[in-house]
């Protein structure tokens, strides 16, 4: 115990300087903060946010309901997306399992499933799909926040309004699919406590630990996270973008949660996490002694990711194509694919954490 | 600093033609002194000569003809990164297929004498990163993805005609990935996936939940399904990528486990045409030792031995194809690319940029040769 307890206290010491300048830190460093102070609070706070969402959405469909308990079922959705945008890029753990990504966010959706499977469902009118748990059989579609949004976010009909017995379904299954998603919130959450939970397996590894046999290994995996974070601003939302408005005549993107008009919140949430993930590995302290111009160009990036996130609503909303639309779009672009090859070629490399070209996007 | 404006392109998905000039382009001045390099080399009659996708640190994406002692006898750059080279070895001429979603496949002369050609999926379809020649080498099937309706397509073109596309039939699935064509020259043996991707969000796979992957053995003369091989549904999330066919017929593939590595199955199993899939023995490194991913599929030139490669796990592990047993690993780290280099050897490349002959599975020495700056790709194919 005192051996731990000094090694702790040594590695306090490399984490952090009297004059506050970060410090680099060690591999295990890097994964136990990733873990205690990135990962495990925002499952915290996104079970927080889903059970919200499961005790606003019956509101919306009492029968002397106000509209603005409907407001209230779109704000608890809208504040669920943002919580869960940090996590959609942890794709390792309790996430990983039981499909538990997609059944929280399905996406992409190119053939519109989500909707489809739901019309059927709801023309279909199975009472016994509304008993708990029984949505976890039927397509992960179904399940999450792309069908509920459908719900939501109806202007032809909107949730709560009308008392016939579609109507009525139509609320029953936006409370399952609302439980659904806590009880996938919960799963993930418990997913990671305990003696067994992922939180010790990742913080141990060993020749014994069969996910994680040396501390670089899990290393790799924080750091891959951020990567796949970058790699799904890139194809997600500045691709399509991209492709959508180089279109001759330009066209509009699908991107995720428009009907909500919650894209830019999925967005900068997204930004916003990995700039917070990428500041708690210290990789900014890596920028090796013959590259100092890397500092001023990431800090540039990490600035301008924070700004077109935050314009991409406004620009989207106005004339396509325009010259703003294109440049926070292209800007956009830019400064992700840039952050990640730094962080990819010199920063986690720098730090000993050395990311395959085919390990970390074969095919 | 990055060389490239930020200002300067848009999607790849729509800068095919761009790309296919850019391509030429680029082609043309090296192309003479390469071929003399090769020459030089004694390329033209080396029988350890092997050809890669490769990304070069400084110099962008590049096919790569390397010797196994270290040198580079051919590079060819490109503007996006490639996936496979299928070879064709009555003419002597490779094709370098983009990786998916692709717009483009370049064909090249192995010796240096033919003018390269770019030839491009039509304009609702992309390449999945593989192609086979016929055995004569006047077509190549390439596994494609039908955009609009997200089912797996199987291209055929005439290299005879400037590689125009003279039909397609279904590889009656959704994600073909490899191809491969067996020895009868009839039957075409498509490893689908079970998962598509929309060009428009790049790489990111739709509907995992969904996946029902296969291997088709469909007859290439009529496009007609012959059989077709599942997997149950506990692990319907192995995804049926890489194949290779033994001595005895039977086709090989490794897989890629979408769900969480720790509930991954083993990765790496056959089939034939009249039997069903069976995964491996267990009792070698499992699928979740293996990190879930299988890169690349090899068998040795006297068809008893399969290489198995898996990037994540920085490891090969051989299998001997009659007993369907792991019987040796090898470690390097980032290994993905394998060819067979022998009767009982493989050779093998890495994302950085080694490549290491390895005896046998009794334990011969091993030639291990580093290529500075090269981050080698999926494959590695022996000309």
């Amino acid at each position: 115990m005192a051996a731990a307890i000094a090694a702790v206290l040594i590695v306090g010491v490399m984490d952090a300087r009297a004059d506050g300048a970060p410090q680099p830190k060690t591999q295990a460093a890097i994964v136990r903060d990733a873990v205690d102070q990135f990962v495990l609070p925002r499952i915290d706070t996104f079970k927080m946010r889903t059970h919200e969402l499961a005790s606003a959405v019956p509101g919306a469909c009492k029968p002397d309901a106000q509209p603005a308990a409907l407001a209230a079922a779109q704000s608890a959705f809208v504040e669920t997306v943002r919580a869960w945008a940090p996590l959609d890029f942890v794709r390792f753990g309790p996430s990983a399992r039981n499909h538990r990504l997609e059944r929280v966010l399905f996406w992409p959706d190119p053939r519109a499933t989500a909707e489809r499977q739901l019309s059927a469902l709801l023309a279909a009118r199975k009472p016994e799909l509304l008993e708990p748990g029984a949505l976890a059989t039927q397509s992960v579609a179904v399940q999450g926040l792309t069908a509920l949004e459908v719900l939501l976010f109806s202007e032809k009909q909107p949730l709560g309004r009308g008392d016939d017995e579609a109507a009525r379904y139509r609320c029953g299954m936006a409370d399952a699919i609302a439980a659904a998603l806590d009880t996938v919130a919960g799963e993930i959450q418990s997913g990671w406590m305990g003696d067994d939970g992922y939180r010790a397996k990742i913080l141990n590894p060993g020749p014994d630990n069969r996910l994680y046999r040396d501390t670089s290994e899990s290393a790799r995996e924080i750091a891959k996270a951020l990567v796949v974070g970058f790699d799904l601003v890139r194809d997600r939302i500045a691709l399509p973008e991209l492709h959508a408005v180089s279109r001759d005549p330009p066209r509009r993107a699908r991107l995720p949660f428009e009907r909500s008009r919650a894209t830019g919140v999925f967005v900068v949430a997204t930004v916003d996490a990995l700039k917070d993930l990428y500041g708690i590995c210290a990789f900014a302290t890596r920028v090796g002694p013959d590259k100092t111009w890397m500092t001023n160009f990431l800090t540039a990036g990490w600035d301008g990711l924070a700004t077109e996130s935050r314009r991409l609503d406004e620009v989207r909303a106005g004339e396509i194509a325009s010259k703003d639309h294109l440049h926070v779009v292209r800007k956009l672009r830019f400064d992700i694919t840039s952050i990640r090859q730094i962080v990819v070629r010199e920063l986690a490399a720098n730090a000993g954490i050395i990311l395959g070209f085919n390990e970390l996007d074969g095919d | 600093m990055p060389a490239s404006s930020w200002a300067s392109t848009s999607s790849m998905a729509i800068d095919r033609r761009r790309f296919v000039a850019c391509a030429l382009i680029a082609l043309t001045a090296p192309r003479a002194v390469l071929a003399a390099e090769a020459r030089a080399a004694g390329h033209e009659s080396a029988d350890v000569v092997y050809a890669a996708a490769a990304r070069r640190v400084g110099h962008g994406y590049a096919v790569l003809l390397v010797s196994g002692d270290g040198r580079i006898l051919r590079e060819i750059p490109l503007t996006a990164r490639a996936h496979d080279i299928a070879i064709d070895r009555v003419r002597r001429r490779a094709v370098a297929c983009a990786r998916r979603p692709g717009y483009f496949a370049l064909c090249f002369g192995l010796d240096g004498h033919a003018e390269p050609e770019v030839f491009a999926p039509p304009q609702d379809r992309h390449f999945y990163g593989h192609g086979a020649f016929s055995p004569d080498g006047r077509l190549i099937y390439m596994t494609e993805h039908d955009v609009e309706t997200g089912e797996g397509v199987i291209g055929v073109y005439d290299t005879d005609k400037s590689f125009s596309r003279i039909g397609e039939f279904p590889s009656y699935g959704i994600g073909p990935h490899e191809a491969i064509l067996l020895s009868d020259g009839k039957t075409l043996v498509a490893a689908n996936g079970g998962f598509g991707s929309d060009p428009a969000t790049g790489r990111e796979s739709i509907d995992v939940a969904g996946m029902e992957p296969n291997m088709s053995f469909i007859d290439v003369e009529t496009g007609a399904l012959k059989a077709q091989h599942g997997l149950p549904t506990g692990i319907n999330l192995l995804s049926i990528r890489h194949l290779a066919a033994d001595a005895s017929g039977a086709v090989w593939f490794g897989g890629q486990w979408q769900g969480a590595v720790e509930d991954a199955p083993e990765l790496i199993g056959r089939a034939r045409i009249d039997r069903p899939i069976a995964l491996i023995e267990p009792g070698g490194p499992a699928g979740d030792a293996l990190r879930g991913y299988i890169g690349s599929v090899a068998v040795s030139a006297d068809g008893r031995l399969l290489a198995a490669s898996a990037p994540r796990a920085g490891c090969v592990v051989y299998a001997d194809t009659e007993t369907g047993r792991i019987v040796h690993e090898v470690a390097l780290k980032d290994a993905c690319g394998l060819a067979d280099s022998g009767p009982r050897a493989f050779a093998i490349s890495s994302g950085h940029g080694v490549v290491k002959v390895e005896g046998s599975a009794d334990g011969a020495a091993a030639l291990e040769t580093r290529f500075p700056s090269t981050e080698f790709d999926n494959h590695l194919r022996r000309v």
